[in-house]
């Protein structure tokens, strides 16, 4: 059912067997899995069902060290969260990404990636993907014009990914929660503070606020916060809990999503498997870097996708563009994967731009604060450090030599760097390095406490029925985008809980 | 650029940029040497000219012409009699092992293997 929390008495109190903070992906993929239950769940939504500009003003916030989106552009504060301008890249993180590297600081997770497989699979669902497939053989018998370059695989491989539609959690499961019996949705309910019980390792309540000017408290026996990277480690800062160790909001990752280098071939190709024509093209491959080469070079894990030349020399810097002007940002983005001459196609291209998606190395003093500032809510607001480190210049650089290597063994083409790869001496970045808009890492998962804020449960450390939801608890950015294993984690998360809650009934 | 394009440069004068090569046409053996092949067909004259240019400001001590024919004759163990077509092939054979074994160099952003490398340095040498 369907609460909107301006219309109710100020002061209520609500209560539930689970508190749900948030309704993007990760909230509503957890109250999905609780829905005509025979527990109480309340799922807590900051906005209404569409956007406004003043909910987004709450995710207002300054930015500092690297050039950055407006904080307030680059989430969406109402029901569906950013699943509403998501562009539905998915693929796993590889199971090199969950494991302990020597060179990559503060790598390691206290799960591996079969933990997750078996969630990734029940997660492809809620995001309308295909089968749980990434191997790139599995699509190339199936089209036999999707034709691999022809590269040693144990070097440069085809790192597949599959598209969602994308899947707009806001129309797609809004009638099945506000249809739920069990599932209580309160729009309009900004959770502005999470209070301890008089038992300190033990939340009592949250609470709720809107611009209204009423206040409500929400009580419940566990509480999933879901806010997203930097509201999650905003609510938890704000709210002085979880952070003992000085952890809440450091290791803020992003992808560096930056065009990188050029590949030349004397004869046009189509390279259609690793092509993309937004909004139908159900899946393809990126060039990823093996595992034993990341080792080898003891670089990040990143990957390289290819767009014509022709094609990608129109299409100006996503930082550039993404203002904080809903309208003009719309039209910016609009001609993104639009070839405005398909009929080029038939012929194929001789030249290539190689985009990166590369994780960032684990950084705690790249990291997200409280500013003095407070926002209409009065809640402080969040301040966003963005720092980068030599490895992701060293890293981009090394994949762009390997796949040269290969461009040359093979005998394809040849690889240029661009100009701000050339030196290996200059760590700076140009004007045009931006993020994916993906914020992870500020509530990161560790076995110890003193390494991370939740457990691998997902809970916080210290807090025996406080849980947190997202990107926010991963430890390594890998290079996909995050959706897809943020819904994996969640519903880790929800069985986890179910098996709490059942062995408590 | 076009094979004839890389030959008319090696014997004449940059003037000839824009015409096409003539496949296996060399006046000489040093001709042959300093033709890139494979990278000649993705790029220009001017662009060999100017990773050669940068290869030799990188590689001081192989910026001379005779030791750079030398370098690029040397791993092959070709005979002085050796013809155009002979050098030629084998100094793909070269590249190709280049790149297999890791010898390979960033030169202006090209990802190249060190024989291409010094083909163009050796050409931009013939062209100054």
């Amino acid at each position: 059912m369907h609460i909107d929390a301006r219309n109710i008495d100020n002061n209520t109190l609500i209560e539930g067997d689970i508190c749900i903070v948030g309704a993007g992906a990760a909230g509503i993929s957890m109250a999905l899995e609780w829905m005509n239950s025979k527990y109480k769940v309340i799922l807590l939504e900051g906005g209404g069902f569409d956007y406004e500009a003043k909910m987004q003003d709450l995710y207002r916030g300054k930015t500092t060290g690297q050039r950055y989106y407006p904080l307030e552009s680059a989430r969406l504060h109402y029901f569906g969260g950013t699943t509403g301008h998501w562009a539905g890249f998915c693929s796993p993180l590889d199971p090199i990404d969950f494991k302990k590297r020597d060179w990559v600081p503060h790598s390691g997770w206290p799960i591996q990636r079969h933990d997750l497989d078996p969630f990734y699979a029940r997660a492809q669902k809620n995001l309308d993907l295909g089968p749980y497939e990434y191997d790139a053989k599995y699509y190339e018998q199936m089209d036999k014009s999707l034709v691999p370059l022809p590269f040693d695989q144990g070097a440069v491989y085809n790192k597949m990914w599959q598209f969602s539609p994308p899947t707009r959690f806001g129309t797609k499961y809004r009638d099945g929660i506000v249809n739920a019996g069990n599932v209580h949705l309160y729009t309009y309910a900004n959770v502005t503070n999470i209070a301890r019980s008089e038992n300190a390792a033990h939340i009592k309540e949250v609470t709720v606020k809107n611009f209204t000017g009423k206040q409500h408290t929400v009580r419940a026996k566990y509480f999933v916060v879901a806010c997203c990277a930097i509201q999650n480690a905003r609510l938890l800062l704000a709210s002085s809990l979880g952070n003992d160790n000085d952890l809440v909001g450091r290791y803020f990752m992003e992808h560096l999503e930056i065009k990188s280098a050029e590949m030349w071939f004397p004869e046009p190709d189509l390279l259609k498997l690793y092509m993309i024509d937004f909004g139908k093209t159900k899946y393809r491959a990126e060039l990823g870097i093996s595992e034993q080469k990341q080792e080898e070079l003891r670089i990040l894990n990143g990957t390289a996708s290819l767009t014509p030349l022709e094609i990608a020399r129109k299409q100006p810097a996503f930082i550039d563009i993404w203002t904080s002007d809903k309208k003009a940002r719309e039209k910016s983005m609009a001609s993104y994967g639009n070839d405005d001459n398909p009929g080029r196609h038939s012929h194929g291209y001789k030249n290539f731009q190689l985009f990166t998606r590369i994780e960032q190395a684990p950084n705690p003093s790249s990291r997200v604060t409280l500013d003095t500032e407070k926002d209409e809510l009065g809640m402080p607001r969040a301040m966003l450090h963005w720092e980068l480190t030599p490895l992701e210049k060293r890293s981009i650089r090394k994949i762009y030599e390997l796949i040269g290597q290969q461009c040359g063994i093979s005998g394809k083409g040849r690889v240029r760097l661009m100009e701000y790869l050339q030196d290996e001496n200059d760590n700076s970045w140009p004007e045009f390095t931006g993020g994916g808009w993906h914020h992870m890492g500020t509530t990161r998962m560790s076995d110890d406490p003193k390494q991370g804020v939740v457990d691998a449960n997902c809970k916080v450390h210290g807090i025996d029925n406080l849980y947190m939801a997202g990107s926010s608890c991963y430890v390594t950015a890998g290079a996909p985008n995050p959706t897809l294993t943020l819904v994996a984690l969640t519903l880790r998360l929800s069985d986890h809980l179910k098996q709490r809650i059942g062995s408590k009934v | 650029m076009q094979r004839r394009t890389f030959i008319h440069l090696s014997a004449y004068t940059a003037a000839a940029l824009a015409l096409p090569f003539a496949s296996g046409c060399h006046n000489s053996r040093i001709d042959a040497e300093s033709e890139p092949l494979f990278f000649s067909h993705l790029v220009d004259a001017k662009t060999i000219i100017e990773t050669g240019q940068a290869y030799r400001s990188i590689k001081k001590d192989e910026d001379n012409k005779n030791k750079l024919a030398a370098l690029l004759l040397t791993p092959n163990n070709l005979p002085v009699s050796a013809d155009n077509k002979t050098i030629m092939s084998s100094l793909e054979s070269c590249i190709e092992s280049d790149f297999k074994s890791g010898k390979v160099v960033v030169v202006k952003g090209w990802v190249l293997s060190l024989t291409e490398a010094r083909q163009c340095a050796l050409f931009s040498i013939l062209q100054s």
